[in-house]
């Protein structure tokens, strides 16, 4: 484990969660701590080796400020990244990742704001319509799309609720697809371009909102009868084709 | 946390994406903003208000086929849900939900 290890300390989980994938996906190695005692705690077991903290200044008990202190009293050789709001929060992941140790960036910071945004956004909207948790079992009926087939090889794969809501049932369904890493949001638009109702989200972070992909998303595609396959990055660098075959993919 | 923290890192080492929450309420934040999930691992004695059993029963409501583990160092109480007395190994924890996403595979 010879990764830079960053410590993130922010208490929404939903905020949490997407900044440290994306910043695992930059090649660090991110521990998550829901407030400053949790942070505390993971700096002093000794388990890691913890090179910088970013903590979020009001929502982790109270006060960050005094977490980043200590720290730096504590650990002078650990690095600390106050960030206020989730807007700064992802922009301070982007140069995070911009200088990341292992892997090219693999997506605008931008895309992880849409992506806190929107997940903040849809527990809000569930919350109103009374799905305090767990969400709505099964899929609107306008979102059960039909089957896909691969035109180009006459394989048919019947998806039962229009979608693959793991990495592995994705795999599956589109085994022979293989997606650059890069590309979804210009594949995207290439879909939607040719009025294809398949969208095909890679979501290494399994947030589902439709505007995972931001601007770039077919957001009236999303609306209608779509199917949404989530490819997680195991997923994608397990297939080998490229995006032309995605084009072979037809929803009927 | 220590345990959690390293059993996440475990898992995503395997290949799964992780959330990590502090609490039951953390947990359920998920669920009510749509994330799809594929699987819980929780704790019994969880801090605040909810512990894992009512977690667990409160999810297998709304989604009976979720896959839902649970842990303990009490293992005395009555249980149906799939169990990992502490101190448990990583490696258990991983090869039972590499289990269970080879039989959605299978499906």
């Amino acid at each position: 484990m010879s990764e830079p290890c960053i410590l993130i300390v922010e208490a929404d989980g939903l905020v949490r969660a997407p900044l440290a994938q994306y910043l695992r996906e930059c090649g660090y190695l991110v521990l998550e701590a829901t407030n400053a005692e949790e942070a505390r705690q993971l700096l002093t077991s000794g388990e890691w080796r913890i090179n910088l903290v970013m903590t979020e200044v009001e929502s982790v008990g109270g006060n960050g400020f005094r977490l980043g202190t200590w720290v730096r009293r504590t650990f002078p050789n650990v690095g600390v990244i106050f960030v206020g709001g989730v807007a700064r929060a992802a922009e301070k992941a982007g140069d995070l990742c911009e200088e990341g140790p292992t892997f090219s960036k693999p997506y605008h910071h931008r895309i992880v704001l849409d992506r806190i945004q929107s997940s903040l956004a849809a527990r809000e909207r569930n919350a109103k319509k009374g799905y305090a948790a767990p969400y709505p079992k099964r899929w609107p009926a306008s979102r059960r799309a039909g089957r896909l087939v691969n035109m180009s090889r006459g394989a048919r794969t019947d998806l039962a609720h229009g979608c693959a809501t793991s990495p592995d049932q994705a795999a599956t369904v589109l085994n022979v697809v293989h997606l650059s890493v890069n590309c979804h949001s210009s594949m995207a638009r290439s879909l939607a371009s040719k009025s294809f109702t398949l969208t095909i989200m890679d979501s290494l972070m399994p947030f589902s909102s439709g505007s995972v992909m931001g601007a770039d998303a077919p957001r009236r595609a999303i609306k209608s009868e779509m199917a949404a396959i989530y490819l997680s990055r195991a997923a994608i660098s397990r297939s080998n084709s490229s995006l032309s075959d995605i084009q072979h993919f037809h929803l009927i | 946390l220590i345990v959690r923290a390293t059993t996440a890192e475990g898992l995503r080492r395997a290949g799964f994406i992780v959330l990590e929450a502090a609490d039951a309420h953390d947990a359920l934040s998920y669920f009510g903003a749509s994330v799809p999930i594929n699987g819980v691992f929780s704790d019994v004695d969880l801090p605040g208000s909810m512990d894992g059993l009512e977690l667990a029963r409160r999810l297998r409501t709304e989604q009976p086929d979720l896959p839902i583990a649970l842990t303990s160092g009490n293992h005395l109480f009555e249980r149906d849900t799939p169990f990992f007395p502490k101190p448990y190994s990583v490696a258990e924890v991983v090869a039972f939900f590499a289990n269970v996403r080879s039989g959605r595979q299978d499906e």
